[in-house]
């Protein structure tokens, strides 16, 4: 039974259908088209073409059922279509991503930023910045974390909780009311000072939040200038008890 | 130069290719909400378009508190069906969502679906990345956290780059 906290108030749908597409220069040019991006293209519609072949076949002639999401592949073709839709986006990512020998520069920089020469890290797949999308970011994944790194220069550009598979358990923080807010945002300064320290938070505009007073987040914003509508920023948060919440650094965007 | 387009295509479908970064906001015809309306919750000034956007709409975010391991409200984004592979990111507002298991499902791939949960507490006022996925056809998030306690379940932008 849910518990109903607060009194409803109205929902007014704004009157516009609420999807806006963003364009910009570059936008679409985090794996750039030149000849062999061609071909390169050319490979990748081939094998997603394979996969949306299966797929229908699939649908047409294997286990499906009805959820509140409509109708979904069920046992073994959900087993089967998911093993294809995996291998064929690594095959895609073998194709766009950096070498390697590339890659082992992020992989320090993650275990520099963990502070744990031992962290076993793994490489998830190359996409695009979640804050510039013509950037080319790889993304890293830990036990419980995600990393998302700047593959021109090997930056982080935002560390947090992963998303998890729905059986995964969360990670835990430690949430005792051990330090102030002023005691966290000097914990933040210094943890900018360390992991980003060309940045010089002075020329920046400070913006501090929280949720429900157990979690804070100290965030400087550029508002001299927008990526995607967006101000680049610096960001950290630290849960009361000083565990390390999540980070975010577009301001090299 | 970025522009700001919106579309007013009303929820209509489409199977052509398509380009650049898809914002799919809480409100409006891509967008349903299911469950009791008492259970629903507006802050304005908040979430991507009402906080940190300056050009879209509306400004304000939805939210639900948590109910148990099942689901009582859900929201579901209708994205444009195109079968393309797209990167989805879900953005995390700074207020009212605190719950550490926010739980998604996608469809994908013509009939697959995926199940994740967010950390929703963790984060605040940033998009997180959920990954790359062939022919995304829609998002949900409901209410089902499974959590001890009471928490905020925040409904905000779903974001889809091709």
């Amino acid at each position: 039974m849910k518990t109903q906290y607060t009194k409803k108030k109205i929902l007014k749908l704004a009157g516009v259908s609420a999807l806006t597409l963003v364009l910009g220069m570059g936008v679409t040019s985090a794996f750039a088209s030149n000849e062999s991006g061609q071909s390169m293209q050319d490979k990748i519609q081939s094998l997603l073409d394979k996969l949306k072949t299966v797929s229908q076949h699939e649908q047409e002639s294997g286990q499906l059922i009805d959820t509140p999401q409509g109708k979904v592949f069920a046992g073994e073709s959900a087993k089967k279509m998911k093993k294809l839709h995996d291998e064929t986006q690594a095959q895609i990512d073998a194709l766009v991503a950096r070498p390697e020998s590339e890659r082992q520069q992020a992989v320090s920089e993650i275990k520099k930023f963990a502070d744990k020469q031992d962290l076993a890290v793994n490489y998830k797949n190359t996409s695009k910045s979640s804050y510039n999308a013509a950037v080319s970011a790889e993304i890293y994944t830990t036990d419980f974390d995600q990393y998302e790194v700047d593959t021109r220069n090997n930056n982080i550009i935002q560390f947090g909780p992963r998303p998890l598979n729905i059986e995964e358990k969360s990670k835990e923080f430690d949430t005792t009311p051990r330090y102030s807010k002023a005691e966290l945002e000097t914990m933040a300064r210094q943890f900018i000072a360390k992991n980003a320290s060309a940045v010089k938070l002075e020329g920046l505009t400070p913006k501090i939040g929280d949720k429900e007073g157990v979690n804070y987040f100290f965030r400087w914003e550029d508002t001299s200038r927008e990526i995607e509508d967006m101000h680049p920023f610096i960001q950290v948060g630290f849960s009361r008890g000083g565990s390390l919440l999540s980070y975010t650094n577009s301001l090299g965007l | 130069m970025i522009a700001m387009v919106t579309l007013l295509a009303g929820g209509v479908k489409s199977a052509h290719a398509l380009s650049g970064t898809y914002n799919y906001a809480s409100s409006g015809s891509y967008y349903t909400e299911y469950g009791p309306s008492g259970y629903w919750h507006t802050t304005t000034n908040a979430g991507y378009c009402g906080h940190i956007s300056g050009s879209c709409s509306p400004n304000s975010m939805r939210w639900t508190y948590n109910n148990g391991c099942f689901p009582s409200n859900q929201a579901q984004w209708n994205n444009i069906d195109s079968a393309q592979n797209g990167t989805e990111k879900a953005f995390v507002p700074g207020v009212d969502a605190t719950t550490t298991r926010a739980p998604y499902t996608m469809t994908y791939n013509g009939a697959s679906t995926h199940t994740w949960t967010i950390n929703q507490n963790a984060y605040y006022d940033a998009w997180i990345l959920v990954g790359t996925y062939y022919d995304i056809r829609n998002t949900w998030l409901s209410d089902a956290t499974c959590e001890g306690s009471s928490t905020k379940v925040g409904f905000d932008e779903i974001r889809i780059l091709y």
